[in-house]
């Protein structure tokens, strides 16, 4: 094995200790089939892996691999295959309290741009200027659609246990 | 909501087997030996040779277009000549601008070389062309000039468009200059520009030399060839005029000459009416005796025919019985 090969597998263990989970929750969120999470693996990976970017930091990566993230899974999401064939995968959500299953089966019910919100809203702790730059769209846009994610939860769960301030 | 969201995704982690599989793709993806990368380099090129291509033919098609458009703007699909002494022929393109212009002669070779009509419309290039005429006196200040529009197509509608709209050109022209003219309007068939052509004179100069020609059939084109339109038409008035008083002349004589005709038919006619069969054994039998009449051979001939020996008959008949 060469010294450039080893180099390499050192960086993919790296890089997959690093952000498997981050890549595996976001996927969890918006994908029900488990090839499709494959897919979502080895492609936000070798893009990171081939990419030329200068990351000026932590932060600015993980943010980095959050967006290449969503997006991948956005489009898998968009695709007229996955939209109109139910998939015979079943996700199981890893919590026993019922209500707390409940409200979260709820939010994976809630559209694309309405689950990247909460999940890096109520997540990964992003404000809303740092999500609307992430995400390259208006501050304003952010702000009504996690309004209406909200609204969205409130309606369906009742009362105002939800709630949380910007 | 937060705390719940936290509690559901903590307990969310990549599987293991699902890593293992990831890692094993990359390494295989990134390899020194693979041949992915290479795989990937001949898409790109192929992927830039498809879009060289591409703009290779775009290229080519908007340049085909261009030379086609290019080729129909200046495509004339119709004439005008304009003649006054000097005659001047405009080419018309389809979209009603001016693509060629000509001289028919050496003052319109001359009134040409002081404007360039050439993608003017109609109206614009015919005002400017009458207007270097008149700034170069081919126009007469005293009325007298004539300026003969001929439109040459095969479609009557543009014949009447370019007509029209020549017809406001040569307005606009005289009427800043405050000449008076008489503008002659007309228009030919394609066949006979071609004609005009190889006699070298415009067809609207044509068309009155033939109806010259009709009037008086000793005149040529070669003679009328450098005349003025004025001349021409002013030859066609007298000439009319002319053949006018020869009709009349020529109505009057035969009036007369119906008239003495009638009188001879009259006096021959008369003395010989048709005779009666029945009155003719009336007159051999009881002629007048005031009158002399000395009977004609076959009047005298049925007192012959008429049966005289029927007795004789019916004598015999009884001496027979």
């Amino acid at each position: 094995m060469t010294d450039s090969t080893r180099e390499k597998d050192k960086m993919i263990s790296e890089a997959i200790d690093k952000y498997a989970d981050t890549v595996r929750k976001i996927s969890f969120m918006f994908l029900k089939n488990m090839p499709d999470v494959e897919d979502v693996f080895q492609e936000v990976f070798l893009k990171l892996l081939q990419s030329d970017v200068q990351f000026e930091s932590e932060a600015h990566e993980k943010a980095w691999i959050c967006k290449i993230t969503i997006n991948k899974c956005k489009d898998l999401c968009k695709s007229y295959w996955r939209k109109n064939v139910n998939s015979i995968y079943e996700y199981e959500i890893p919590v026993e309290d019922k209500v707390k299953s409940e409200l979260f089966e709820e939010v994976m019910k809630l559209k694309p741009e309405y689950k990247e919100i909460i999940y890096l809203f109520y997540y990964e702790g992003y404000n809303v200027p740092q999500i609307a730059k992430l995400l390259e769209q208006k501050e304003n846009t952010t702000y009504s659609n996690l309004r209406r994610a909200r609204e969205q939860l409130k309606l369906k769960l009742g009362g105002t246990d939800y709630e949380f301030d910007y | 909501m937060n705390s719940i969201i936290n509690e559901v995704l903590d307990n969310v982690k990549a599987e293991n087997e699902l890593k293992e599989k990831t890692i094993q793709f990359l390494k295989a993806s990134l390899s020194e030996d693979n041949t992915s990368n290479i795989i990937e380099f001949k898409r790109k090129s192929k992927v830039q040779f498809r879009k060289l291509v591409l703009i290779a033919c775009t290229f080519l098609v908007t340049l085909g277009l261009s030379i086609a458009g290019y080729a129909t703007y200046q495509m004339p699909v119709a004439y005008v000549s304009i003649d006054i002494n000097p005659s001047v022929e405009l080419g018309i393109n389809m979209f009603d601008r001016i693509v060629s212009a000509e001289g028919y002669n050496t003052d319109g070779k001359t009134v040409l070389s002081a404007c360039d009509v050439r993608n003017y419309d109609i109206e614009s290039a015919v005002d400017r062309i009458v207007e270097v005429a008149t700034e170069k006196n081919f126009v007469a200040k005293d009325g007298s000039s004539v300026i003969s529009i001929t439109a040459e197509t095969n479609d009557q509608n543009f014949a009447d468009r370019i007509n029209s709209m020549s017809n406001n050109g040569v307005k606009k022209a005289i009427g800043r200059s405050n000449y008076k003219v008489t503008i002659q309007i007309d228009s030919v068939s394609i066949g006979t520009r071609e004609e005009a052509q190889k006699l070298s004179i415009s067809p609207g100069k044509l068309k009155l030399i033939k109806k010259l020609q009709q009037l008086d059939s000793t005149v040529t084109v070669e003679q009328l060839k450098n005349s003025k339109v004025s001349e021409i038409m002013s030859t066609i008035k007298t000439k009319k005029v002319e053949a006018k008083a020869i009709e009349k002349a020529n109505k009057a004589e035969e009036k007369k000459k119906g008239a003495t005709v009638k009188k001879n038919n009259d006096k021959i006619i008369k003395p010989t009416p048709k005779p009666k069969p029945a009155q003719k054994p009336k007159a051999t039998t009881k002629p007048k005796k005031n009158l002399k009449v000395t009977p004609a051979p076959e009047i005298t001939a049925i007192p012959e025919v008429t049966p005289e020996p029927t007795p004789k008959v019916k004598k015999d008949k009884k001496s027979n019985e």
